[in-house]
């Protein structure tokens, strides 16, 4: 007995590690990442459904389906052993402690919520998942200065906390994962179905999960502060609706992105469902010309893969440029760095009658990269060349 | 035999009466300022296998004094500032940073440092350019100057008109010599990019640069910065949409341009994009403030045909 207790830990803990790696990167490929939000079948599910199709391919479908079977099996039996938020908890319940101020299960409701969600094609909720909450962390420790992402990264660590009092306060209450693994455990003593609570469960899931997502979609930003810029989102993002409710905030991509160019913004002039979706921020970083490895790590399909070629020519933004605080068109310098920096041959000179260049964006050919923004010189007034989001992110020409 | 269609050797006759024309006009010009300008020499090697045309090149610096015959550091400034292949010419060829970090311990030198402060990240830029494989290669270190604010040393250009201080990477001050080892390429912010221009990648701000009249302050650098050598890329060029490029019209000069002096090497390599060498305005500047040699007829010119 002593010896499977000590087997068991040894597991969990090695799963545990085994997380902390996958999220933080470091001496395993970046394109792991994904793994571990991607072995939720919640994410799968919700995204399907959202979707109206089976967005992850085989590859990527193999083991979040391996976890679910493993659930029609034996219940919770990736909770107990590989889950490494659950093995966090696991740790708090060795305080042994004894209140019980929470006595409702909600996971169930949460669960519904995010299927009712996920029907009208807004899975608002998903981001309870609890592996996305997991990974939600690691910025943080990336130093990927995405001070906003500490907000949404909170739910682990305070029910770390609330769980030194009362034990596994998260997995038995709130978890959605955990509430889907009861429920495909068919041969459970007594399975979810049979339970008083699942019809009241469902019945309010869905009673505020479709009213709740619509709410989202519709809401206008709670603190329109002047004019907001669009969001630039990453490469291979669908329409800024959808990408903010498919997105469930696991950061795989704030994790992997080279430049750190993809941030989390405070959520300031944003509809409530675009809280803390993550973004690209140019003001002193860009996105490479040669690289597409955001669209590669995302496990809920809100950035789809694109190949090297199709980044390339993939427009996310548009920059535009502030005269009045252009170094050429307002002072006069030899400047142009933002055309020398242009990989695209979006900026075109347009000589002043002096002889002096200045830029003129060809809104066609710019991508919206950023790296003119990123480099621009100007200081008197801030960035002369300024980048902002687009409605449909689509397919530039080539100059 | 190509090389004999290029300006180098043949003396067209337009040629022959420009020179004149300028040998004149030098003549007119006060002996005093004359004097203050001794003939640079420049070599110019013509060939199609780069690593033929650097073992040339380090024969000649062999047989003009070297890298000082104390030296044992060499700092050297390469263009590897895009993420660019070696083909499309943004950058300076990796073949010929090979040949000249390995050749360089023929001198006596045993340590060669490449610091470049990128545009692109290191990571694509070192790497794409081929140039961090061939200083690894060479035995040299390659180093990104993105990665640390210490890398950087305040200096004073006290003969600066705008850029009167600098933040510079400590590797070129700390070297017993330093060469100077950029591409020819045109250039849409700066008209063409060679030596001079090169130095912006070893600076922390280049933004200052920008901000307060950019010719000026490459000339003003120039009078802080004196390379031991200067050898130009122009093995191809960019002709048009530099500095990054890929270009619509990528030429093919097959040259090495090699001298003391970096504004005659500027000034050679120049009359491969235009005929005159002021069109490039900080070429004219540095003229004017008595850097160096601008005019073909201040320059001793040595054609050196390199065979693959």
């Amino acid at each position: 007995m002593k010896h499977h207790k000590l087997f068991h830990w040894i597991v969990r803990l090695v799963c545990l590690v085994g997380a902390v790696v996958l999220a933080l990167g470091g001496p395993v490929p970046s394109l792991l990442a994904r793994v571990l939000p991607g072995l939720s079948p919640l994410l799968v599910l919700a995204h399907s459904l959202a979707g109206r199709s089976w967005y992850v391919g085989l590859f990527w479908g193999l083991p979040p389906l391996a976890v679910l079977l493993a659930a029609v099996w034996k219940g919770r039996i990736f909770c107990r052993w590989v889950c490494p938020a659950g093995t966090l908890f696991a740790t708090a319940a060795a305080c042994k402690g004894r209140k019980r101020f929470m006595k409702v299960r909600l996971g169930g409701v949460v669960f519904w919520m995010i299927v009712a969600g996920a029907i009208i094609g807004f899975p608002l909720w998903i981001s309870m998942d609890p592996l996305s909450s997991f990974n939600r962390l690691t910025p943080l420790f990336r130093g990927t200065y995405a001070a906003a992402s500490l907000i949404p990264g909170l739910i682990v660590p305070i029910f770390l906390l609330l769980g030194v009092f009362q034990p596994f306060i998260w997995c038995f209450h709130f978890c959605p994962l955990g509430y889907l693994f009861d429920l495909c455990h068919f041969k459970a003593p007594k399975p979810v179905w049979k339970r008083d609570e699942t019809r009241r469960h469902i019945v309010l899931g869905l009673a505020l999960g479709v009213p709740l997502a619509l709410a989202a979609k519709k809401l206008a930003p709670l603190a329109p502060s002047g004019p907001a810029l669009k969001p630039i989102l990453p490469p291979g993002a669908a329409d800024p609706q959808s990408f903010a409710s498919l997105c469930s905030r696991c950061y795989a991509c704030v994790n992997v992105c080279p430049t750190r160019v993809i941030k989390v913004k405070m959520p300031l002039g944003k509809r409530l469902g675009q809280f803390f979706h993550p973004e690209l921020d140019t003001e002193r970083t860009y996105c490479e010309e040669h690289c597409n490895q955001c669209s590669q790590v995302c496990p809920a399909g809100a950035i789809r893969p694109l190949t090297l070629d199709q980044k390339r020519s993939r427009q996310i933004g548009r920059a535009n440029v502030i005269k009045k605080a252009c170094l050429a068109w307002e002072d006069g310098e030899h400047c142009m760095v933002c055309q020398e920096f242009c990989p695209y041959f979006a900026i075109e000179a347009s000589e002043s009658p002096a002889g002096i260049p200045r830029p003129v964006v060809k809104p066609e050919v710019c991508r919206g990269c950023g790296a003119c923004q990123s480099e621009c010189p100007a200081v008197r007034m801030g960035k002369a060349i300024i980048v902002e989001g687009i409605e449909k992110q689509g397919q530039a020409i080539d100059a | 035999m190509e090389f004999h269609h290029s300006p180098v050797s043949s003396v067209t006759r337009r040629d022959f009466l420009r020179t004149g024309a300028m040998g004149t006009a030098l003549l007119a010009t006060p002996c005093s300022l004359l004097a203050a300008v001794p003939k640079a020499d420049v070599w110019v090697f013509h060939g199609t296998n780069n690593s033929s045309l650097m073992q040339a090149c380090l024969k000649v610096i062999a047989a003009n004094g070297g890298f000082g015959t104390s030296a044992r550091s060499l700092a050297i400034k390469v263009n590897a500032a895009w993420a660019r292949t070696p083909e499309e010419g943004a950058n300076t060829h990796p073949d010929l940073v090979l040949g000249l970090v390995k050749g360089a311990r023929e001198f006596g030198i045993t340590s060669v440092d490449v610091p470049e402060h990128p545009c692109n990240r290191a990571e694509q830029s070192f790497t794409r350019s081929g140039i961090l494989d061939a200083v690894k290669e060479g035995g040299g270190k390659m180093i990104d100057m993105k990665s640390s604010r210490e890398l950087f040393s305040e200096v004073s250009i006290p003969k600066g008109q705008s850029l009167t201080s600098a933040k510079v990477s400590k590797h070129f001050l700390e070297a017993d010599a330093i060469v100077n080892m950029p591409v020819a390429k045109h250039h849409r912010g700066a008209t063409l990019t060679m030596a001079m221009k090169n130095w912006m990648g070893a600076v922390e701000d280049r933004g200052f640069w920008h901000r307060n009249d950019l010719h000026q302050c490459i000339a003003d650098f120039s009078t802080f910065m004196k390379p031991t050598w200067t050898i130009i890329d122009a093995t191809r060029i960019m002709m048009d949409r530099g500095p990054q490029g890929p270009a619509q019209t990528l030429k093919t000069p097959n040259l090495l341009i090699l001298s003391k002096d970096q504004i005659a090497a500027d000034a050679y390599a120049a009359t491969l994009f235009h005929s005159n060498p002021r069109k490039v305005k900080y070429l004219a500047l540095a003229e004017k403030m008595g850097l160096g040699v601008v005019d073909r007829a201040g320059m001793n010119i040595h054609s050196i045909e390199v065979p693959a």
